[in-house]
């Protein structure tokens, strides 16, 4: 049996995660953006007698790492030795691709490239003679299509082919002086190979020049004196850089002017299209509209789903009433889990419809526009433009948000982004809204709802704000970023968006919320003989401590335990409402039957919950991110304290409008 | 092929009617909205309104800016179709998602919301339009008057 270990490899964008998951059958989350990989992801393929174990690297444009992502794909590239590396290459960007090629090559590492989106590059008038690129470059060259699995077989045969073989005939020429410089470099190390990692001389002592740190701190540890890089000028240095990287720009030309060749003057629908979309006027309205419909759609759209799931529990929890199962267990079922677990379950249509939208956003390529149309607000009021990106996806979880917050390359913009990301209103918090926005707004449930998220963004927005001027008083690095062609979202795509990400969270439903209505259950039957669920149970009692803390926001006990136990997870909120107001009615009924709530109140309640302490998942990637307990703690009370504050403000201002 | 070219007029002058069209739907969802009565039967729709508005200026800013360059009038014409189209269907979805609330809640359904929409309307009338300035707008990103 063969075992071949195989890097995808290339810039951000490209299609590495849709390929991942063609060649390995698995689902990896893949988005119209770049960063959405930040780690690498493993998995097999068989193909005969072949095992082939399959890393999809972050995307990087070049191995001088700047961001973390970056550098976990340099690290993999230059130092787990892998047996192939498949570059993908965007077919309708091919020259700048190539960059990553020149520098790929030096490695020295059997290599074949993948001509991903070929379609999109014909349908561009970008014809690419793939056999002459091949020949040039001295590597196998295959068209693909990853998105639709064209090409997959002929990759597979080549990565097997070039195994344990030289590739690469193409090299990079470079001056003279820089030449000589690397030539002096090379015989150095050549008496030191057992400090360079497996590189080969020449490439160490290409990766020293362009200033690897690693590499001089090992020779340095050992008093060793590096030519060139300890004896000259660091100016020369600077200078030795913009040569290596003008040739290799050079030879990038080179190979792209005799394997590709275009229509002049095309203009693509693309182009034109963005002129409108990220206009410095209409490009944000556009952005606010879209999320308007996203929200008004998803609330309405879910009513009868929720209607319907509601008839089923409530249909269920009366029949278990006949069964005679004895009063704990008949209430452990019906209030704990049909009315915890169950009422959270009626919620899970407006999370699948809100996925599905969002996906359909992010595959059609406008959310990455949306990223550009608020670079220019957000850089403004200090935060990275890049930043957005993150913070869009904090709308789905603040889990991977905050892990993406590694595509930022200075620590300042990222401390920024993980604290300003718990704002964001993640799908978890979605069932608090539409419950009470239902019950208290009526027929204006969703704009409600989309103010709630444009209140997280504008808390995130004014906490980057802040913080950049008050802790960080240095400017944002600036924002370049590419801007993916639109493409048409399919729907199954978007389906299959829709059902991992809502798989995601019925897993999370299945376990953290049963457990957290449980607790629940117990402190509100606890201590035995009192009423379920009363102000003399352990859940009242801990409600009653507490809601003093709470009573300039007006909110009940209940709604308090809600609040301690949505710490675990956000989905417990609606669960431990479920279970606390369990009784004959249902919980809307229960809760709009409750005289000390009223639209403020519950407007406010929405507001702490929107803005309050993040879970405790996202607590412990904050503190794995940050590395820090100081910037963890920092975030959890900023969090807590603009949640009371904005909670205040609303029910005051609520109150002399709405009344209660 | 050209976009200055003769018939893109009538695309164009209809363009100009979806603008006129799209505008006068907003103005009178914001006002009905602010609580000011124009005795037409469209519901009051703050938010909607104002993305009425928004839609409107983007094509009256093609219409203005097209009389120069009519490659900017395709832009964000088409832009503006777009648009109408894509928030035509999410009307059309979130009224039928609330008649269906009614239904099971046995209550009567009022489609009047949706008769009055000006997203209905406007896509209504951006239908027969869209075909056309798409494909200018391809036809342009070939190749063409670009």
């Amino acid at each position: 049996m063969n075992e071949i270990r195989l890097l995808l490899a290339g810039n951000p964008n490209v299609g590495k995660t849709t390929l991942f998951n063609s060649l390995c059958g698995v689902y990896q989350h893949t988005g119209n953006y770049p960063g959405v990989t930040v780690d690498i992801k493993e998995g097999t393929r068989k193909s005969g007698d072949t095992t082939l174990t399959i890393c999809d690297l972050p995307g990087t444009y070049s191995l001088s790492a700047f961001t973390p992502d970056e550098q976990v794909a340099r690290d993999a590239l230059l130092t787990s030795h892998p047996d192939v590396v498949v570059q993908i290459i965007d077919s309708t960007n091919i020259e700048r691709n190539l960059f990553l090629t020149t520098q790929l090559l030096e490695i020295g590492i059997p290599m074949v490239i993948a001509l991903n989106m070929s379609d999109l590059a014909e349908q561009s008038g970008i014809s690419i003679d793939a056999d002459c690129l091949s020949r040039t470059i001295g590597i196998p060259v295959v068209s693909i299509v990853a998105s639709q699995g064209r090409g997959i077989e002929a990759l597979i045969a080549s990565a097997i082919a070039v195994q344990g073989k030289k590739t690469g005939t193409c090299s990079v020429q470079y001056s003279q002086t820089v030449t000589e410089r690397l030539t002096g470099i090379s015989t150095f190390l050549q008496e030191h190979t057992a400090l360079i990692s497996g590189l080969t001389p020449d490439y160490a002592a290409i990766r020293l020049l362009e200033g690897d740190e690693n590499l001089a701190h090992r020779l340095h540890s050992e008093d060793l004196t590096i030519p060139v890089i300890d004896t000259c000028d660091p100016a020369e240095i600077d200078r030795l850089i913009q040569e290596i990287m003008i040739a290799r720009y050079k030879t990038a030309e080179q190979i792209t002017g005799c394997a590709v060749s275009c229509s002049i003057g095309r203009v693509m629908p693309t182009d034109l299209l963005d002129q409108v979309l990220t206009h410095p006027w209409f490009g944000i309205p556009i952005f606010l509209s879209f999320m308007w419909f996203a929200f008004q759609l998803t609330f309405s759209a879910s009513v009868p789903f929720a209607a319907g799931l509601e008839v089923l529990f409530g249909t269920m929890s009366d029949s278990l009433q006949g069964l005679g199962l004895g009063p704990t267990v008949t209430s452990f079922l019906s209030d704990g889990v049909i009315g915890g677990v169950g009422t959270v379950f009626s919620f899970v249509p407006s999370i699948f419809i809100m996925f599905l939208l969002l996906s359909l956003l992010e595959d059609s390529g406008y959310l990455a526009r949306a990223a550009f149309v608020m670079d220019r607000l957000m850089q403004s009021i200090g935060l990275h433009g890049r930043s957005f990106i993150p913070l869009l996806i904090g709308f789905g979880c603040n889990v991977p948000a905050i892990m993406a917050t590694r595509t930022l390359q200075s620590r300042a913009d990222r401390i920024i982004t993980i604290i300003s990301i718990p704002f964001m209103s993640c799908a978890a918090r979605l069932p608090v809204y539409v419950l009470l926005a239902g019950i208290f707004f009526g027929a204006h449930a969703g704009t409600v709802i989309f103010f709630l998220y444009v209140l997280g963004i504008l808390a995130a927005i004014g906490t980057a704000l802040l913080f950049r001027r008050m802790v960080f008083c240095d400017e944002p690095s600036p924002f370049i970023m590419e801007l993916p062609p639109y493409r048409s979202p399919t729907v199954k795509a978007a389906a299959l968006h829709m059902w991992h990400r809502g798989r995601e969270y019925l897993q999370r439903a299945g376990i953290v919320i049963f457990g957290g209505v449980l607790v629940v259950w117990i402190l509100a039957t606890l201590p035995f003989g009192v009423e379920y669920g009363s102000a003399d149970s352990i859940a009242g009692i801990l409600g009653h401590i507490a809601e003093p803390l709470f009573a300039p926001l007006g909110f009940t006990w209940q709604l308090v335990v809600g609040l301690i136990f949505g710490f675990i997870a956000k989905e417990v909120v609606v669960g431990s409402l479920g279970t606390l107001y369990g009784g004959e009615d249902s919980l809307a009924s229960s809760l709009a039957a409750d005289p000390a709530l009223g639209p403020a109140t519950a407007l406010a309640y929405m507001v702490f919950v929107l803005l309050y302490l993040p879970c405790v998942a996202t607590l412990g990637v904050i503190k794995q991110e940050m590395g820090s307990w100081k910037w963890t703690g920092i975030a959890l009370g900023w969090g807590i304290l603009v949640a009371f504050v904005l909670a205040f403000i609303v029910k005051v201002i609520g109150t002399i409008i709405l009344g209660v | 092929m050209s976009i200055h070219r003769f018939p893109h007029t009538n695309l164009y002058l209809w363009t100009a009617v979806i603008a006129t069209v799209t505008i006068i739907f907003g103005l009178v969802s914001l006002g009905t909205g602010l609580g000011i009565e124009s005795g037409l039967p469209v519901p009051a729709d703050i938010p909607g309104g104002c993305i009425l508005l928004l839609i409107g200026a983007i094509l009256i800013t093609g219409i203005i800016e097209g009389r120069k360059d009519r490659a900017r009038w395709v832009q964000y014409g088409y832009t503006g179709l777009l648009l109408l189209l894509i928030f035509g269907v999410c009307t059309l979805l979130i009224a039928g998602a609330q008649a269906i609330s009614l239904m099971i809640e046995g209550e009567f359904t009022d489609m009047g919301t949706l008769t009055g929409s000006g997203f209905i309307w406007g896509a209504i009338l951006a239908i027969p339009a869209y075909p056309g300035i798409r494909r200018i707008l391809f036809g342009c990103s070939q190749g063409g008057a670009f």
